[in-house]
Parts: structure tokens; sequence; C-alpha cells
């Protein structure tokens, strides 16, 4: 694997000319030696791990060859450059951008922290220019990788360049006069931001700035000059550079120029904007001219668009009184002034405060801020030119001269609300508006809106899924909590004012808006619908602009009224069925009593509980009580990865043994319809579709439902085409926070709820995503959450219902591969212990067993052949679903493995698949590595949520509580040692509970020792004493017994 | 004109010049401001019209090739026929002492001027203030004004004169506050003068600009900082369309012709394609 990286390197900051160099680092190549210690040789070195030019280059145009963006960007052609960076250094290495470019022993050696120096290094790499690479980070489109890592400089540049994207979007830039490093006079476009808004993005863009970025830029070329770099300038610069580029390609797109008479330097100017030649051949004299006229041109606003110590503000107060219904003759509008330090909570002086200053106060804002009253007079100045009521204030000021407040009529004032107010934030001022106006709308957040009220006029079949409930439908107008009346509300559309304040609320009248409500309303009026028809409709309304918003209608509340009236929950709550055997935990009988009421309703829910939290015993719980209340039930269809069927077999021998099941799969299948769970996997799901199809089905679950997050895929379709009384998702991963898998899912539960596809892209991911909707997002929650039920196990409702740990065996299915493997293992092994005696005996033994279990943990373990892929074992694949979804929630784990090999092999493993630093700790570790392994990983530092160990090495000692999962991915069979294993998470120190996973090879002798270890025999006493010894005292016979592999179920 | 007129001048054509000052006036009237147009029309008010309409041409074709305004004087270089350009001078009356101190104390007993001016805003409002205190930045009639040039030609004003006045009535349409310079001070001098006289409002002292220097700890070397997860982009349109010309206005210093004006706009609507997909 290598790790690309991009160095942005502008010709110098008086240049718009910019390439980006781009190198990787690939892993320490076994023959360079690394000097650990002070440096003796000089610098510039040569890079010790970085990859060649040829094999970046490859890599490069492997990512790249599906990016349609990156248009004419020809890698042969580029040149090949060395360049010198500059990085932290310590004897011959550089700091790496992660631990698995240096071999795992010397970077927890070294202390970059303490020792290290910047030092530069030379590195080869490859020169992009900067408009293709820009289209790069501009690209939707997937360039990941298995064999290329990305770090935080990608990410940054990423989201830098998706900023200046905005700033163009939004407009915020100007065409300039710029003079270059050559003194030379150009036309550049450039970024012109927004005090406010943009400029505190600047400054966390420039505070966050990874440094290595700028390692090669050109002003550096030493670490002191390094020091006097400014992150800010660059930024800016960065911005405008890209800007500046996309607008000459969308000109000289559309010959922007062509309509330009270059007559004068001036026209020359606005011509060559539009070109892709930037400098102006014009004499001195006309330079000035230019210059002059540009600088006249901005002067008054280039202040405004940097972060000035102070800058003025402007509040508009609405008067208390009067009230429509309530006629008084109140006060006027009103705006006020201020003054407000810029990113600084909390300094916030009204002119009034200003003027009462004592001369101690005043001095030190003064020499902090500067002054108060220049500020004011200055901006407001301004104000003024954009919205001529403040001018008032001035006449209206006190002997001092600063204005303290203007009043407004009412038209002035809706105009400052629904437009001034606009021009006055792009030009850079505080602006404080009623709490009721909502700036995102540009309308008052008080609607007029239309309460619906939803009864049950009981003509439904009792039966019917409520989906289908015929509901009637009524309606009034509603400000906030309180109605009108229809004479008032029509009174309301006689008036002509645009902002009136009604039941102590100022409401915005829109009145073509009530004009179309009234007819929408009237077309409903009467009407008998049902429940599916109701919500359609409320959606519908909401994204409609043109009518009154039918928020009225709560959903989640009214749906629990329903419930009430028509099943009677929560009144009787139900209890865990008799046939459970176990005990459900408080949390877990509240989801079975949600599952019982989704399916109830005939609707359809998604558990989406945190690992651990026992999603699968919650719904097997939720068949045996509908078994116990409905007789000749059609099955359920249960449908789940290949990794977890073994699991969920032996979750319901254990907690539901009066549960028949049939596990749907192998070659030659057929449905067995006659039991009350039929178990299949996503892949069988998709092919046999037809088959699946011609069935009713009681329910469909779908296990770990993140399979079909997206919608378009074949096996989301045909999940989705599976008829069922009830459909339910089990998932550990947050779904809400993907808004396509949301809804996919979303679509398999409940069909029609958040309406098509398309439809959902523009009233919610649209809104949400890109503009940050908090009204779209409360919406979606209100639909989504009667049928999302999670529970993290933080929850302070959950922690205390959960013991310190959870132990759980995850029984995974071994590969095609290692049955075949394993088999013949076995075969081999039998036909020799059929011969040999003695100590003869007990060393096959040990070995046979050591081979096996190095099958159950991968193929090239026991192979030596180097493939470590994930497909060629069961724990691999299962593995990583589960750090797939831990890592989603941000959860830390450590692995525990008894063998070296293996260790080294998983960490490789996961680094590449989750680009992730994984430490392992194993027993040749050095002890100075060893804490800062343990260090960095309980302070959380390089992210590295996966720490893996060797069981003898890391069994003791250690304190690693950040982690609350646990794997053993191989078993050492001693209760006691993997206990103690287990207790590195769980010192004093840990409030969350643990979670212990043991994983086991179903059909293999790991399960066979697993269940004389769960019957106590006689033998497991032996096990636990002398580990794999004690297997050795066994007799032939049973020792083939625990060896031989039982394929019953697949 | 009469025919003799035209006889004589159809051969009189001014060498060409590469960098002079073309005037933004395509056609018709000169002065987009009320400050430009008041400047005009105290040249305008002379006899010589034949001149104008030539002054006007030559302004057009860019045959000033310079000018300056320093302490109550302007001077430009304006290329005729012959090979060595005619020196120009107008000068104005420069306001003594006592003028300029009556001056500030206007503009510091009204804080709206003040902040008008401090936003380089040149009101009517301002010109009534002054004339109300007996003051006036424009020369008022042609006697404030004298005017001279190194032409052989007898009428004043001559087409080079009308021509230099056409440019710097275009100058001040584009800022009106070399009224200032040309009455002996500069605006920014007479703005730290009238901000003495003003109670609390102390002079503002350089804003320094802000600098962030990057992090070289070890730690943040490859790594972003902390505040980079929370920094938010949306990809939205304008809040107010066209904010920036609306704020600033469309640069004065483009010619004023059809295929330039509307240029920016069309620019700034072009950049909304910019969304990918």
């Amino acid at each position: 694997m290598i790790a690309l990286h991009q160095i942005w390197k502008p010709e110098s900051m008086n240049s718009f000319n910019s390439n980006f160099f781009l190198w990787a680092e690939a892993s320490c190549s076994e023959d360079r030696k690394i000097i650990r210690g002070r440096a003796r040789s000089s610098f510039p070195k040569r890079h010790p791990y970085q990859c060649k030019t040829e094999q970046l280059k490859k890599l490069l145009s492997s990512i790249l060859r599906g990016v349609s963006k990156v248009r004419g960007l020809d890698l042969e052609d580029m040149k090949v450059q060395t360049t010198n960076i500059f990085l932290p250094t310590v004897g011959n290495v550089p700091l790496p951008s992660a631990d698995f470019f240096l071999d795992q022993e010397t970077y927890y050696e070294l202390d970059f922290e303490e020792e290290g120096e910047i030092r530069p290094w030379e590195v080869e790499g490859v020169e992009v220019p900067f408009t293709q690479l820009i289209d790069l980070f501009l690209s939707d489109e997937d360039i990941s990788s298995e064999e290329v890592s990305f770090g935080d400089d990608w990410f940054f540049l990423k989201k830098l360049s998706q900023f200046g994207l905005e700033l163009l979007s939004r407009q915020r830039f100007i065409p300039a006069v710029f003079i270059n490093n050559r003194e030379e006079i150009e036309s550049r476009w450039r970024v012109f931001p927004e005090a406010q808004r943009d400029y505190e993005r600047f400054e966390q863009l420039a505070r966050s700035l990874p440094t290595a970025l700028i390692g090669g830029y050109p002003g550096i070329s030493a670490g002191n000059a390094f020091k006097q770099a400014d992150c800010l300038a660059l930024i800016e610069h960065f911005l405008s550079t890209q800007i500046d580029s996309m607008m000459r390609n969308t000109l000289i797109e559309d010959n922007w120029s062509q309509n330009i008479n270059p007559e004068d330097e001036f026209s020359q100017w606005l011509y060559s904007l539009g070109t892709a030649k930037a400098d102006l051949e014009i004499t001195d004299r006309q330079k000035d001219r230019l210059i002059n006229s540009y600088t006249n041109w901005v002067a008054v606003y280039e202040s405004f668009t940097k972060a000035h110590p102070l800058k003025s503000g402007i509040q508009i107060i609405p008067p208390g009184e009067p009230d429509l219904f309530r006629p008084d003759n109140g006060d006027q509008w009103l705006l006020q002034f201020f003054v407000k330090a810029t990113g600084q909570e909390g300094f916030r002086l009204s002119t009034e405060e200003v003027k009462d200053l004592d001369k101690k106060k005043k001095d030190i804002i003064l020499k902090r801020f500067g002054s108060p009253e220049q500020t004011l007079l200055r901006d407001l100045g301004v104000a003024a030119e954009l919205f001529s009521p403040i001018k008032r204030g001035f006449e209206s000021g006190s002997a001092a001269g600063i204005p303290s407040k203007a009043d407004l009529t009412h038209d002035e004032a809706y105009l400052f609300l629904k437009e001034s107010f606009w021009l006055l934030r792009e030009a850079g001022f505080f602006l404080e508006i009623p709490q009721w106006w909502n700036e995102k709308t540009n309308t008052s957040k008080n609607e007029l809106s239309v309460k619906t009220r939803i009864s049950d006029p009981g003509k439904s079949p009792s039966k019917v899924s409520f989906w289908d409930t015929i509901v009637s439908f009524d309606w009034e107008i509603a400000v906030r909590d309180s109605s009108l009346s229809r004479t008032e509300f029509f009174q309301l559309a006689e008036l002509k004012l645009p902002l009136v304040k009604i039941r102590g609320e100022w409401i915005e009248l829109d009145q073509e808006k009530i004009n179309n409500t009234m007819k929408y309303l009237r077309g409903l009026d009467g009407r008998e619908l049902t429940v599916r028809e109701i919500i359609q409709k409320g959606i519908l309304a909401e994204s409609s602009s043109d009518l009154l918003s039918l928020t009225g209608f709560d959903f989640s509340s009214w749906l629990k009224d329903f419930i009430k009236t028509k099943i009677g929950f929560p009144a009787d709550k139900i209890e865990a069925p008799v046939t459970f055997r176990g005990k459900l935990r408080p949390y877990q009988l509240e989801g079975l009593n949600w599952l019982w009421l989704i399916k109830e309703i005939g609707a359809g829910g998604c558990l989406a509980d945190d690992m651990g939290l026992g999603k699968t015993i919650q719904f097997i719980a939720l068949i045996l009580h509908d078994k116990k209340l409905n007789k000749n039930l059609n099955p359920y269809l249960l449908v789940c990865p290949t990794s977890v069927v073994e699991n969920w077999a032996r979750e319901i021998d254990k907690f539901a043994p009066s549960l028949s099941y049939f596990i749907h799969h192998g070659v030659d299948r057929k449905i067995n319809t006659a039991r009350d769970i039929i178990l299949t996997t996503f892949g069988i799901m998709r092919r046999d579709i037809d088959l699946l199809k011609s069935i009713y089905w009681r329910s469909v679950c779908l296990d770990e439902s993140q399979n079909i997050k997206n919608p378009n895929t074949k096996t989301a379709k045909a999940a989705r085409s599976i008829p069922a009384d009830s459909h339910f998702g089990l998932t550990g991963t947050p779904v809400e926070n993907h808004l396509m898998e949301l809804w996919s899912i979303m679509e398999f539960l409940n069909p029609g709820l958040l309406g098509k596809q398309k439809a959902f892209k523009q009233n919610f991911m649209t809104p949400i995503q890109e503009e940050g909707s908090p009204e779209k997002e409360k919406l979606l929650r209100s639909l989504i959450n009667p049928f999302l039920l999670r529970r993290k196990k933080s929850d302070p409702d959950i922690l205390p219902d959960l013991p310190d740990k959870i132990e759980k065996k995850e029984y995974i299915p071994i590969s095609e591969e290692q049955a075949t493997l394993y088999q013949a293992v076995v075969d081999e092994s039998v036909k020799l212990l059929e011969e040999a005696e003695g100590i003869e005996k007990k060393g096959l033994i040990l070995a046979t067993i050591t081979k096996l279990k190095q099958i159950c943990n991968h193929p090239a373990q026991f192979l030596k052949d180097g493939n470590f892929i994930k497909e060629r074992s069961g724990k691999l694949v299962r593995l990583t679903e589960m750090l797939d979804e831990l890592f989603e929630a941000g959860e830390a784990s450590l692995i525990f493995t008894q063998y070296v090999e293996l260790g080294r092999m998983l960490k490789s493993f996961i680094q590449r698949t989750f680009h992730k630093q994984v430490p392992f700790l194993h027993g040749a570790v050095s002890r100075k590595a060893r804490m800062r392994m343990v260090d960095e990983f309980q302070n959380g530092d390089s992210g590295n949520p996966v720490f893996i160990l060797s069981l003898k090495a890391g069994g003791t000692g250690l304190n690693l509580t950040r982690a609350s999962h646990v794997f053993h991915y191989d078993r050492w069979w001693n209760p006691a040692v993997e206990a103690q294993a287990t207790d590195r998470t769980h010192r004093i120190g840990q409030k969350k509970n643990v979670q212990v996973f043991s994983f086991i090879s179903t059909g293999t002798y790991e399960e066979k020792i697993d269940e004389m270890l769960e019957a106590k025999r006689d033998l497991a006493d032996r096990i636990i004493r002398s580990g794999e010894k004690g297997l050795t005292e066994l007799s032939t016979e049973e020792i083939i017994d625990l060896i031989s592999y039982r394929k019953e179920r697949f | 004109m009469s025919y003799w007129e035209w006889q004589h001048y159809t051969p009189v054509v001014p060498k060409d010049v590469k960098d002079g000052i073309k005037a933004k006036s395509r056609q018709g009237d000169f002065g987009e401001t009320a400050v430009g147009k008041q400047w005009i029309s105290l040249l305008e008010r002379t006899p010589w019209s034949n001149r104008l309409a030539r002054g006007k041409r030559y302004a057009r074709m860019g045959q000033v090739r310079d000018f300056n305004i320093d302490k109550g004087e302007v001077s430009a270089s304006v290329q005729g026929t012959r090979a060595k350009p005619y020196k120009i001078r107008i000068s104005l009356k420069s306001f003594p002492k006592k003028t300029w101190e009556r001056l500030y104390r206007i503009v510091a007993k009204n804080p709206l001027h003040y902040a008008a001016l401090k936003a380089r805003k040149f009101t009517d409002d301002f010109q009534e203030l002054l004339k109300a205190g007996g003051i006036s930045l424009l020369p008022e009639s042609t006697r404030d004004i004298k005017t001279d040039c190194s032409c052989p030609d007898q009428a004043n004003p001559c087409k080079h004169i009308a021509a230099t006045v056409y440019i710097v009535g275009e100058a001040l349409d584009e800022n009106p506050f070399l009224l200032f310079q040309m009455r002996g001070l500069s605006f920014e001098d007479f703005i730290n003068n009238v901000e003495k006289l003003i109670p609390h409002a102390c002079s503002e002292e350089e804003v320094q600009q802000k600098v962030i220097h990057p992090d070289l700890t070890p730690k943040r070397f490859w790594k972003a900082g902390a505040e980079f997860e929370k920094t938010k982009t949306f990809r939205r349109s304008p809040d107010v369309p066209l904010a920036l010309i609306k704020l600033l206005g469309i640069p004065k210093f483009l010619p004023r012709t059809k295929s330039v004006q509307g240029q920016l706009e069309r620019a700034y609507e072009l950049a909304l394609k910019n969304k990918p997909s």
C-alpha cells in the first residue's frame, strides 16, 4: 500500500501560477537501514520510504481512470521531479504519515514529539497542474482503492476546494487587478469573503491545515522560514487561485470575452479575465491608472472582507404591541446599533454603552480592538447607503454624534427583514433579528398552519394494516398553539399587511398561499382517506411552496394515540414468552414490545441497537410471542449475511428450541415452508427471488440491513418485492446518518413513507445535506422515529441494565477452502493416529490441533502463501463486518490471538482495508515502544481504534480501557487466561461496558471443545488446566470424534 | 460649423497616442454623476462650442495622454498634431486655511456626513451642506478657474483644454474626492483633520493583519487540526444574487459601451453553472 500526498506549490504568494506536487510513501523496503539517534550526515537526504515514481504513476492512472472530470490529465506526460520537503525527523528517519510505512518497532521507539527536528528530505514525484487536481477534488466519483491510502492532506484539500466551490456559487468573488511577483499587472478573479460567515471558516481552515501540505512551499527553505508562513494568507490565496481558474474555464467555454472590445486598458483587463492569458501588455501609465481606479473601486468594501477586530451590528426590534386582535397604538419598529468583536464571544456594546464607557475601559478597548466610535461611524455610513432609514439614526444621535437607533415604519421594517437584511449581511454586518424570523426561508417562523385532526371513524376492518386504515380528516387554521376562528381567518385574508401580530406572534401573510390552501382544503373536506394517503399528502404539502404548511399533523403523537385506541398499547405490556429460554433485560423487553407494536399495526420497523445489545434475541422473542398468540402462521423469512447464518441457527437453538427453522442454502435449494423460520443469505435471496416472492410471509426480516443501503441494487429491489404482513430490519450502524441508506431501508419497511426516491432527494437530501436545514431534518425525524428504535450502550437508560461484561460466542462458518484443507488434515491425521502411540501420538495430536487451528484462522496462516484476503476465511469476513460497524460507531477494540504471525497479518490487513493505524503488541516489542503504543491508543491520538495483542504478551499489566470490545480471534480454551486478557479493557476508569466476542468455527473441533466446556465434562477441566495438552490423553476414537468436521447445516 | 472651418479643420489629424486616456463616454453627453456634470457644465457655458465638439472627439480618441492633480492645479499633456504634446494647466482657487477649518467644523458637527465620507460616499446632501456654509468645492463660475494651453489656438478653451476638462470630468465621476485635491488638500488629510475635531472618535489605529502560522509540532504535521471536522461547506446559491455588484457597483472605469456594461453580471451568472452534478 502507498499513501498519496499532495503539496500545494504556488510559484509565490504573489503569483496565481501553482501546481500540485504528488508523491507517495510506500512501506519501508527491507534493505534500507534505519538509523536512530542524532543525525550525523547532512540534509537533504533521499527520503527512505518513498514510492518509486513509476509505481506512483501506475497507481495514479489506475485510480484516475474512472474519473471523468479529470480532463486531459496525461500521467505519461507528467514531468518527474525531485523536490525537497520538510518533515520532523529523528536520526535518518522522517516522520511517516502512519506507522505502517516504517517497521512498527522503529516507529514506536522514535520519539518525534520530543526529539523531532524539521529537516528537508528529497522526494521524487510528479507535478500536476492546479486545475486538474481541483477537478479531482471536486469530483464525487469514488476513487478509493485498496492500494492507495489518502491522508488528512487529501481530505483537507478536498474540503478546501469544496469551500472554494461554495464561494464561487455564492458569487463571493470579484474581478481584480493583481500585481504579480514580477511587478507585472494581471487580471485575476479573486475571492471576496464575507466577514462574518466566511472569515470564521477561513480561520478554522488556516488553524487546522495539515502542515505537511505546505512542506514544499517555495518560500520555505528552512525550519525558521516555515514558522513564518501565514496559513491564513495561504488559504485565501488558494481559494483565489481556484476561483480564478474555474471562472476562466467557464468564461472561455462561453466565449464570454468575444463581446468585449479591448479598446483601452480597462476593457483589456475585463477582456483578459475571460481568457487563459492573465497578464496585460500595457504601458506604465496605463498600469498606474488601472491600479488607481481598481483600488478606488474596492476601497470601501475591501476592509469588509477581513475580520476587523471590531465590527458594527444592527438589531431590529419589533414594537411590543399592537396585536391584530388586541389593537393598541403601540411603539414603532426600531433599529439599534452596536459594535461586536469578531471571533470574541460576548463582547458586544450598544451605542449607549459605548458612550458610557469610562476612560479606563475605553483605553483597554482602544488598545485591543480600536475605536468603537470610529467603527460605528465608518460602518454605519456604509449601512445607511444600503438601507436609508438608518440615516435617521444620525439625525437623532446625541451630541457625540454616534447614531444609536432609528425608528422604522411598518413597511420599512418588512423591507429590512425581507431584503436589506441580506445585502447588509453580504456586506459583512452583524445582524440581530427577532427569533421568529427565519433566515433560511426568509419568512416568519410563526406560520399560519393548517392543523389537521385525524380520527378513526371505525370504518376499517379490524385486521387491516394501519396504512390502510380509513380515517376522517378535519382542519383548522392555527398560529403556533392557538387556533383561529374561521371568521378571524377570513378577516386576516382581507388584510393587505405583509407582517401582522396575531395572538402575540408575528406572522408573515402570504395572500397567495392562503388562497391556494383554501382551495386545497376544500378538496379534502369531508373526504375519507387512508393513513398512507394522509402521510403522503403531508409530505406533498410540506414540499410545496405555494401552500400553508400542514405541520399541525404530528405523526408520532398521532400514531401513539392511534395505537392506544386501536391496540391498547402501551397499557398491556407484553412479557417475555414462557417458551423463551433465557432472560430479557429490561431494555430488551422494551424492544420486544416495540417490535410487537410495529408488527401489530402492520408497519415495518428497524431495530438499530448498538452491536452486542442483543438484537437477535429480541427478534427471536418476537417470533415466539407471535407463535404463542397465533396458530398456523406463515413462516418468517430471515435474511442475513452468510457469516451470521450459523449464529442465528445457534441462537434459535439456544433461546427458542421450540421454533423450527430451515436454512435455505446450498446447491439444490427447495423451501420447506412447514417451518417457523426460513433462514437465508442476501446472495440467495437475490438469486431465488422468484421463489421467495411466490410465498406470502408472516414477516421478512433483514439482519444487517445495511446490505440494502444502495436502493438501486438487485438485492435491495429483491428485498422490497417479497410480500409479507410486516417487515423488519436489524442493524448496528446509525442508519440516520446516511440518508440514501435510510430511504432504502425505510422503503423496504414502509413503502411510500418517505416518498419516491427522486422526491426524497429533492425534499430531504438536498436541503439537509447541502443546505443544512434543521426544519427538514426535524420533519424527517418525525416521520422515521416511530419506525426506528436505536439504543446505544452509552445511553443512561441502557447502561445500568448491562452487566460490566457481556460475553458472546460468534459462531462462524468456515469457507469452502478452509473446509477442504480441514478435511485433508483430518484425513491424514486419522490415518497416522491409528498407527501412532505414546509420545509420538501426543506429538501428532498437538501438531494436528495446531494445523486445524491455523486453518480455522486463515488458510494463509496454514499454507504460508501470504495471500491474506478476507474471502478465504469465515472468521476474517466476520471480523471485517464487525469492525466496520464499530468504526462507524467510533468504538475501540482489542483483538487477541495466540499467533504472532497471524497478528502481523491481521495488522496489515486492517491497515490496508480501513486505512487505520493498528498497533500490534507481542513479546518482541520493546518496553519503550510498548508504552508508547498503549499511551497512543489510550489517548486516541492517532485515531487507531484497534489494538492487536498476542495473548501472551498482552495478557497482563496493561491498561487499555479505551477499548469496549474484545475479540478472541482464536481460542486459548482457558477461561481464566481469556478473562485476564479481557480485563485489560476493564480496569478502573472503564465507564462503558465491555463486549467480548469469542470466535468459533462451526462444525470444527473448536465448536466441539466449546460444547465440552459448556457441558463441564471432565475433559474440560483437563483442557482448562493444561491447555491443548490435555487433549493428548484422549483415546484415538475420542480425538477423531473431536476433530472431524461436521457439515450439518451448510 | 461653416464650410471654411471644415476645410480648415479636416487635414488636422492628431498624432496617435498609444496609451492615452480614452473617455468612457462613447456618444452624447459627458458627465455621469452630479459632480461630473457640474464640472463639465462650467466648460459648456463658454462660447467656443465648436472647440467643445473637437475636445469631446479628442477625449474619445484618447489624445489626453495623462493628467495630474496637485495642490489646486490640474496639469495635463494632450497630443495634438505636432510631435510634441501640448501642456495644459487648469488651476482652481486653493482654499485658504480658514476655509478648510470651517469645512472641518461643518463636517465634524454632522456625523451622518462624516460617516458617509468615511464610507466614500459623496452625496448631493453634502454639497448642499457646504453650500449652506458658503463653500463650494466645485468652481462655481468660469471666474474661479484659469485655463492655459501651449497650443497656438487663440481660443480658450481650445480643443485640448476641452478634452482635458472632459477627461477630468470622468475622473470626478469615478472619484469625486479628487475635488479636495483640486482645492489643495488630499481627501485623506481632510478626513484626518476632521477626525481630530470629533469628540471620543480617537484616530483609528492601523489594524494589524491577522496571521496564523503553521503548527510545527510533529503531531500536527500529517494531521488536520481539531476544527477541521466541524468546518462545513455547503453547495448553495447566493442569498442575494449579484450581491457584490450591488455593493461595489459596476466599475465606473469601464467604458460605457453596450458590449462592456452587463458583461460582469453575465460572468457572475455563468459562475452559478459551476455546480457539480
